[in-house]
């Protein structure tokens, strides 16, 4: 049983007060020996992953050769996305596949949803303390 | 009234009022914080891909051939 890790909320803007607060989970994405110390949005209504543009071609992805397509709704419904898999390791965690929808959209953030992160994962979120608590999945 | 004569009368309210008063003053807090949730004209984006079961499937579908590849 591994011991779950705690995160304090990100400020997002500090003028706002308690408002302005997300969960963003520090973890390194890796590909083909690539990796990416970056961070991730947990959003439960994402009912996938999503993975911006620039950070998918920093880990080695190339566009023209992903050719699996995805169709996102909501603010990225205009662009283009395809399927691709990448590492993760969150913490001190086993790592684990996650597969995003690599969007052609660049000023977007790198979306933690449904399919597959909180499939992988648990998470608590302890929102009046600006906390959340992360373990990898039971079994998992 | 300056704050410190108002906290001597604090003092000697019973129990019972002061935690009245301490109720009150956290709801007093929290609508001060609400007043701060928009602020007019800005935008608030939402990327969330909501309602998108087709293509979670997709990726469901992707990561479990990526790992029968890997167990071979």
């Amino acid at each position: 049983m591994v011991d779950p890790q705690r995160f304090p909320y990100k400020i997002i803007d500090s003028t706002l007060g308690m408002v302005d607060r997300m969960p963003y989970l520090p973890l390194t994405l890796s590909l083909d020996g690539q990796s990416l110390n970056t961070e991730g949005l947990l959003d439960t209504g994402a009912s996938v992953n999503v993975l911006p543009y620039e950070l998918g071609t920093q880990l080695g992805l190339i566009w023209e050769t992903e050719t699996l397509s995805v169709v996102l709704a909501g603010n990225l419904a205009r662009f283009e996305a395809r399927a691709v898999v990448v590492d993760a390791q969150v913490s001190s965690f086993p790592r684990v596949n996650l597969a995003f929808a690599w969007t052609r959209a660049t000023d977007v953030p790198l979306i933690l949803g449904q399919a597959n992160f909180f499939f992988e994962f648990e998470v608590c979120f302890f929102r009046a303390r600006s906390e959340f608590e992360i373990s990898p999945k039971q079994g998992g | 009234m300056p704050l410190a004569e108002l906290m001597s009368q604090i003092q000697e309210l019973p129990k019972i009022d002061k935690l009245r008063l301490m109720q009150f003053l956290a709801t007093e807090l929290v609508k001060e914080e609400n007043a701060n949730f928009f602020v007019a004209n800005q935008e608030y984006p939402v990327w969330s891909p909501y309602n998108c079961s087709e293509a979670a499937n997709v990726l469901m579908n992707l990561v479990a051939t990526k790992q029968k590849e890997k167990n071979g």
